[in-house]
């Protein structure tokens, strides 16, 4: 659970000049923490779920907020003794939204404490608003029963805020209700996560260190500056690799060399050069990883980054592909095509109903991109459509990317 | 130890011989959905804290270093505090890249970092 820094004392002081501004991420209730434990966990609109816009939500000026969709809210609360008596409850919002443009994913936003000043106030207002239990006291040992207490004292307590989302259950909806709310911001969690975890990236073309104190040098050479010394388990990018070195990526433009004895390769990279360099030229990704002269970099779903009308505005599965690390040359168009092909024929299968296409970015400097319609790869994939039509179909950008498609 | 589980777990999914030099296939990228598909009997809850226990990660007692880069000597970003969490958004053999409570991107070793309670 996560805590604000949030001094008590500061927190009084605030409280007890209340405004609309004054938004308080933790807050004192006369209750005990079973009974208000209880309350947070019954909570009416629970303690997640969808927000209608970011605008006021978050803290003003962080990010371009019309760069962002599908925002989304979840509380960590933790209710904790307070030292006079009573809980002491902190929130900690977690606001979170898909951004899209260029590079689309979901971003955390840093919220203002208006989820969190109003979740206190639901709570509050749970408390005060349960009905009386029969007989039923905050020492009867049950934590699921919420008595009627008096209400705190409105000194220690802010003002209430604006409106919350209809979703946040300020209406204190019926149990049906509130289990269907909860159900539903439970569905839309799981459907974030879900999306995170799809978009999570696993490179391929990286090298490890073995051990500490390992040189990487300006050059390949024995006697080459040493830029600095790596520890064990660094790790970096690959450019190429020989029988003795491995040209890295240190950072931005700045490079280093490697003795290729000294790192582990955590992918196929080096096979495809050191092991067999004269097949890597014929081969297409669809033969073995060792030849392959591509590997993938990263795998995401976004807009369409290109101007071709079938998918313009639309949502694609983008796949972004590096040349192999060693081949030491400008690939041909016609191992670009092996290697869209294989990956329209493998991954098209797996594509949610959402994506309307796939991409493949050839991310080098003779590099471009290769698209095509969900539609055109299934009547490919069923025949009705011949291969050299197909690719004269698809979206090329440069035309010549793979070379002639006639 | 939860750091070196998921270490291990990490390799085992992207080398899946150790720490040799082993293909990642276009169907080693494919697993990632079936990750997250619900397991049977599963309810909705636990799915989500099954999901949000393979995304998220929290900072140890020590705290950690956001780096630019994943490698010890690269710049150091940012200080997270101790029990701040992250989001895992690129995931290799020994780092994570990752996504603060703040927004702000890189680097952080695995050791640095524990599982959800």
């Amino acid at each position: 659970m996560r805590v604000w820094p949030i001094a008590s004392g500061a927190l009084l002081l605030v409280a007890v000049s209340c405004r609309a501004q004054d938004l308080e991420k933790e807050r004192t209730f006369s209750q005990p923490v079973s009974v208000v434990q209880a309350a947070v966990n019954k909570l009416p609109g629970g303690t997640s779920g969808p927000l209608p816009i970011l605008e006021g939500f978050v803290v003003a000026g962080s990010r371009e907020l019309d760069r962002y969709q599908r925002p989304y809210y979840h509380c960590a609360v933790q209710v904790t003794a307070a030292a006079s008596g009573g809980s002491l409850v902190r929130v900690n919002a977690k606001v979170t939204a898909w951004q899209v443009g260029p590079h689309p994913g979901y971003k955390t936003l840093e919220s203002n404490g208006r989820v969190e000043s109003d979740l206190l106030e639901r709570l509050q207002n749970f408390l005060v608003g349960q009905p009386p239990s029969s007989g039923t006291t905050s020492d009867s040992g049950d934590p699921s029963v919420v008595p009627n207490h008096p209400p705190p004292d409105t000194s220690m307590i802010s003002a209430p805020t604006q409106p919350f989302p209809k979703h946040s259950g300020l209406q204190l909806p019926t149990s049906d209700n509130n289990a269907q709310a909860s159900n539903s911001a439970l569905a839309l969690e799981a459907k974030n996560l879900d999306e995170i975890l799809h978009n999570q990236s696993h490179p391929t073309n990286l090298v490890a260190i073995k051990q500490n104190q390992t040189p990487v040098v300006q050059n390949s050479s024995v006697d080459a500056k040493v830029l600095f010394l790596a520890s064990a388990e660094d790790e970096f990018e690959v450019i190429e690799s020989n029988p003795d070195w491995v040209h890295v990526r240190i950072s931005g433009l700045s490079r280093g060399w490697i003795r290729l004895s000294m790192v582990e390769f955590i992918d196929s990279s080096r096979s495809a050069t050191t092991a067999s360099p004269s097949t890597s030229e014929n081969a297409g990704a669809g033969h073995s990883q060792s030849t392959a002269p591509f590997s993938i970099s990263s795998e995401e779903t976004g807009n369409f980054p290109g101007a071709w009308a079938a998918l313009s505005g639309k949502t694609v599965r983008i796949i972004s592909v590096q040349r192999a690390a060693g081949t030491g040359r400008i690939l041909s168009p016609e191992n670009k095509r092996h290697f869209a092909r294989t990956v329209f024929e493998s991954e098209s299968d797996s594509l949610p109903q959402s994506v309307a296409g796939l991409v493949v970015i050839f991310d080098a400097e003779d590099g471009g991109m290769v698209a095509a319609t969900r539609t055109l790869i299934a009547q490919w994939k069923k025949g009705s459509l011949s291969e050299q039509a197909f690719w004269q179909q698809c979206f090329r950008d440069p035309p010549a990317i793979l070379g002639g498609t006639n | 130890m939860a750091a070196e589980q998921l270490k291990k777990s990490s390799s085992q999914e992207l080398t899946q011989e150790g720490h040799q030099f082993v293909a990642k296939d276009l169907a080693g990228k494919r697993q990632q959905p079936s990750q997250a598909a619900p397991i049977p009997d599963e309810s909705l809850q636990q799915h989500v804290d099954r999901l949000r226990h393979e995304l998220e990660r929290v900072v140890k007692p020590e705290g950690a270093r956001l780096r630019s880069a994943p490698f010890r000597s690269a710049s150091s970003l940012k200080s997270l505090p101790p029990s701040s969490q992250v989001v895992i958004l690129i995931s290799t053999p020994y780092w994570l890249g990752v996504e603060t409570e703040t927004g702000e991107h890189g680097w952080i070793h695995h050791s640095e970092l524990g599982p959800l309670p």
